[in-house]
């Protein structure tokens, strides 16, 4: 006991120590203090009574007896449980749960690692748990169709007036259904819309004219009633109805006995004798089904193209030869008919007819969700590994005491899952923002959006993906836990040092290059969109939509019956707009700009005329002669139109500076007469002006040839009213309603709106893009930027007695930041590299989202090489100036 | 607690050490140390327990219940305070008369077939 007396039996105590720990797991820690506690006391009894070669005997004999031991109670623990299977299960059930405790346990310890990574998983599951109900819900779930892959949309083209898929002609649908032998069978609809007048207000609803065997061809049966007979589709037999579910909801309370009633549809009472399921929409969504009914010779009025086909393809038949039958029937077609020439039919299925504009953006946001959720499991991952460095002395002890390395790694696997599962979790409450998100950015061209939300395939998608992320981070942090295995021990013995550090360190630069990589390639593409995005933004429209709110409405031709009746209905209503105050300027047209098109070929009026189809095609308006002013497109020659432009005047003519062009006749341009294959013209015209060039196509689109009619010279129905003021958009609906209703109040006035708005529809789908990729973008850098602050800090953590060392031998603090800096910028810079790479080949595809941008953008790639090289260069600044504020004497004490 | 006479016959037979180490806490509570020293006295050397060998056969006694912690320290040595003092339990002890009379039929039987000169001869 005394000091002299110890110190020479001290050295054996400690290789007995030492060699305790090589003893198996089952002999636990109490069990090594008694032991060395007997030891000590042999020890000491040795050397009191024979001094150091006594003491070395007896620790030579210790050491065999341990020796002997251990391998006695290795032995007995692996034949110690019986092998009856029952056991067996049990005990691996509660090594679960043990090593679920054991898992919870160490995260008390460490809530702020445990906290960050479950968070950061959140954010990385439930973004992707979002992405994929939407892609579920819009793309992937069945179309609520029979055999939807057999429908194809079959759609008359003509590539030389730039119209790939127009809608085709009865005459057509009936030559088709008499001779192709592809379709088992084809139907027809025309989109159009309705007054729905039951109780209350009318109003004006999506509609669709439903050949009769439409929903017998689509594979829908009602929900309620039936659908339409054939008897039906005769003129004057087509008095019914058959309503959406949305209608039967909303209007008729889902009464179940709506069948058989009477409503007034247009005017005229119509009897409802179906309802349709709940989901059922061909696009776009439509509330009336209404018998097509064709009041005419079809085959006199070949050029009718107003109806769109669908067909089921014949059992057996493949699309590519349905898609030769037709192009054969379409060139006896065009021999035999002069009006067919130039057309086509092309056969197009029916899924990719509904999401083939919204397919490829939603696959490129995908990918940009699966890159962040990549970086979010980089980050992760880096804590993992990182921890799992800081506590290589605890995995090794376990080793030691024979825990086998199986056993390890389950219980990281087990680690690593369970926080990825807590993770998805707490993701589905990140993926239910998102997608109430989803819903309000939705462009309105997004079909199906309603299905988009939190579901079972949602949690199961984000259970599967934590499972598949947990074992795969769990899995990384393994092997680099097995590779330093035999360090380890190694470790073991040196007590406190970080043997697997380096290993460690290599990984994590690998992660760290790797975020950096991705958020590059991220901020890049979402540069490259929202550059596009402003490209649009600044596109001249052509007009000034400031202050322009418009309506729509259709005076029924029961109750006008001709042009005079109805060009009466709207001066009565425009001459009432025009007394409101506050309000500058009334008009009306066929149609507004960005809302479809209305194409007729036009041509020279002089003689011998060409056939008709070899006509240059042009946008048809009819428009009041205060239209020009309202909408401010300006005069660049000539005169505008005139109140004096009626019918009993000569036909005039404005028409665009495109249009103008492409005449290309010079200063003789005024005073020349063109023809117009509509006709419902006046014709021929000669033309009085040019105006400048209106978007009619939308921002995205060229110029095309527009000519605008005088109302009073056209039998066109006006459908539109403009107005043009300084009050909020509220106040002039109000008066523009006031208006309609004081002179019919039997008319609706539907979709007024400001017209910005009608331009802002066009851009909710870039602008939808936008978003979203700079919401992910941002994530990125975000992510990335804790991914390089976490590996710094730990780095400087981990090397501050070398750092010490360096202090002490003459660096400067200086020198020691940019030490940290120039490693932490060492990988952020192989990732910047990557991510250039990975930045341009993402651009390829990328091009569907873009107009006017180009997909190598130098000066983009530049800006986010620049903000990533920045963020990393300040994420690792901070580890690195407390690297620079060390302490070096009372590090090197300390160790 | 009483036991049935299926759970001591179950202990049976003891390995040499764990009866020597039962015999040792019969006569009172021992430590470790105290143990071995009390058993390499009583078999003058020839039994000279190395301290994981004690120790595991000491586990394995409390884990069957023959053997138990005792909750007494002895204060006055400082160094004792972490040590643990090791008592027999009842169990132990039935389990240890009862290995006793085990042995003692082996030793008649030796002694029937002559291979052992009868109790109180000399060798």
């Amino acid at each position: 006991m005394t000091r002299t007396r110890r110190p020479p039996s001290r050295w054996a105590e400690e290789v007995y120590r030492r060699a305790l720990r090589l003893l198996p797991a089952s002999l636990d820690a109490e069990f090594q203090r008694d032991a060395l506690e007997m030891f000590r006391d042999s020890a000491r009894v040795a050397r009191e009574e024979g001094g150091g070669s006594r003491v070395a005997r007896t620790l030579v004999r210790a050491l065999l007896d341990l020796a002997t031991q251990s391998v006695a109670a290795r032995r007995q623990d692996a034949f110690a449980p019986a092998p009856a299977l029952s056991v067996h299960k049990e005990s691996l059930m509660s090594n679960l749960v043990m090593d679920v405790r054991y898992a919870v346990r160490r995260w008390r310890h460490a809530p702020v690692f445990a906290l960050t990574g479950t968070l950061t998983l959140a954010l990385g599951i439930g973004l992707a748990a979002a992405m994929f109900s939407v892609i579920e819900g819009v793309l992937i779930r069945p179309l609520p169709f029979h055999e939807s892959d057999r429908l194809v949309m079959i759609w008359d083209s003509n590539l030389e007036r730039n119209r790939p898929r127009s809608p085709t002609s009865p005459a057509n649908l009936f030559e088709w259904r008499r001779a192709a032998s592809g379709f088992s069978a084809l139907s027809a609809y025309a989109n159009t819309t309705a007054t729905l007048a039951s109780q209350g207000d009318p109003s004006r609803l999506d509609a669709t004219m439903a050949y009769w065997n439409l929903f017998d061809v689509l594979g829908t049966p009602p929900a309620l009633g039936r659908t339409f007979l054939e008897s039906e589709s005769v003129s004057g037999q087509d008095r019914v109805v058959v309503i959406s579910h949305r209608v039967w909801s909303a209007r008729f309370g889902r009464d179940p006995g709506v069948v058989g009633r009477t409503v007034t549809i247009n005017d005229q009472p119509r009897r409802i004798v179906g309802v349709l399921p709940q989901g059922f929409a061909l696009s776009p969504a439509s509330d009336l089904w209404l018998p097509l009914t064709f009041d005419f010779n079809v085959f006199e009025a070949r050029g009718a193209r107003f109806i769109s086909v669908i067909g089921r393809l014949a059992g057996g038949s493949q699309i590519a030869a349905a898609q030769s039958q037709m192009d054969a029937l379409s060139a006896s077609l065009a021999a035999a008919h002069p009006v067919n020439r130039g057309w086509r039919a092309v056969l197009v299925p029916i899924r990719e007819q509904m999401f083939g504009s919204v397919q490829t953006p939603l696959v490129v946001l995908a990918v940009a969700v699966g890159l962040v959720m990549l970086i979010a499991c980089a980050n992760v991952l880096n804590l993992h590994i990182a921890h799992s460095s800081t506590r290589q002395r605890e995995l090794a002890l376990r080793r030691a005491l024979g825990a086998s390395p199986a056993r390890l790694v389950r219980q990281l696997l087990i680690e690593s899952t369970l926080q990825a599962i807590l993770g998805a979790a707490a993701g589905l409450g990140v993926a239910f923002g998102l997608t109430k998100l989803v819903g309000v950015l939705n462009p309105g061209t997004l079909p199906r959006a309603e299905n988009v939300g939190v579901d079972a395939p949602m949690a199961v998608f984000a259970l599967a993906l934590a499972v598949v992320a947990g074992l795969a981070m769990g899995a990384v942090a393994a092997f680099q836990v097995l590779r330093s295995n035999r360090r380890l021990r190694a470790g073991l013995a040196d007590g406190v040092t970080h043997t697997g550090a380096r290993t460690g360190r290599r990984l994590r630069d690998v992660v760290v290059a790797t975020e950096v990589a991705l958020a590059v390639v991220l901020l890049a593409s979402w540069g490259l969109v929202g550059r596009s995005l402003v490209g649009l933004l600044t596109v001249d429209p052509g007009f000034d939509p400031a202050g322009l709110v418009a309506g729509t409405l259709a005076p029924p031709a029961s109750r006008y019956p001709d042009t005079a009746a109805r060009a009466a209905f709207f001066d009565r209503v425009t001459e009432h707009l025009r007394g409101v105050p506050g309000i500058d300027r009334v008009s009306v047209t066929t149609r507004l700009p960005m809302t479809g098109s209305t194409s007729f070929g036009y041509v020279i009026d002089r003689q011998p005329l060409p056939p008709m189809n070899a006509w240059t095609p042009g946008q048809l308006r009819a428009v009041d002669p205060d239209y020009f002013e309202t909408m401010r497109i300006p005069l660049t020659q000539g005169r505008l139109l005139g109140s004096s432009d009626d019918a009993r005047n000569p036909a005039v003519v404005v028409i665009n500076a495109t249009m103008a062009r492409d005449l290309n006749l010079g200063p003789a341009l005024l005073g020349t007469k063109i023809r117009i294959s509509s006709g419902d013209v006046m014709c021929p015209c000669e033309i009085v002006g040019v105006v400048a060039d209106v978007r009619e196509n939308g921002l995205d689109e060229g110029f095309t040839p527009v000519y605008y009619l005088p109302q009073a010279q056209s039998i066109w129905t006006m459908r539109s009213l403009v107005v043009r003021s300084t009050a909020s958009t509220a106040v002039v609906a109000s008066a523009m309603r006031g208006a309609v209703s004081a002179t019919d109040p039997a008319i609706p006035l539907y979709d007024v709106q400001p017209i910005s708005r009608i331009i802002d529809r066009r851009l909710a789908l870039p602008r939808f893009n936008a978003w979203l990729l700079g919401v992910f973008a941002a994530l990125a850098l975000v992510l990335a930027s804790l991914g390089i602050y976490g590996v710094t800090s730990f780095v400087v953590s981990q090397r501050m007695p070398e750092l010490s060392v360096r202090m002490a031998l003459g660096s400067t603090r200086a020198g020691l930041v940019w030490l940290v800096e120039r490693q932490a910028m060492l990988s952020a810079g192989v990732g910047l590299l990557l991510g250039i790479i990975g930045a341009l080949a993402a651009a390829r595809f990328l091009g569907p989202l873009l107009v006017n941008t180009s997909t190598v953008d130098p000066w983009i790639l530049a800006g986010t090489v620049g903000v990533l090289g920045v963020l990393s260069a300040g994420a690792a600044l901070l580890p690195a100036l407390r690297a620079g504020r060390i302490d070096a004497n009372s590090v090197l004490r300390q160790s | 607690m009483t036991r049935h006479l299926a759970d001591v016959e179950a202990q049976l037979p003891l390995k040499a050490l764990e009866f020597e180490i039962l015999l040792a806490l019969h006569e009172g509570e021992r430590h470790g140390y105290g143990l071995a020293k009390a058993i390499d006295a009583r078999t003058s050397g020839t039994v000279r327990p190395e301290p994981a060998n004690l120790y595991r056969r000491i586990d394995r006694l409390m884990t069957v219940g023959l053997v138990e912690a005792s909750s007494r320290r002895r204060a006055a040595d400082a160094a004792a305070e972490r040590r643990r003092y090791f008592r027999i339990t009842a169990f132990g002890s039935e389990v240890l008369a009862a290995e006793a009379r085990r042995l003692r039929s082996q030793v008649k039987a030796a002694v029937a077939h002559r291979i052992l000169p009868r109790l109180g001869r000399a060798e």
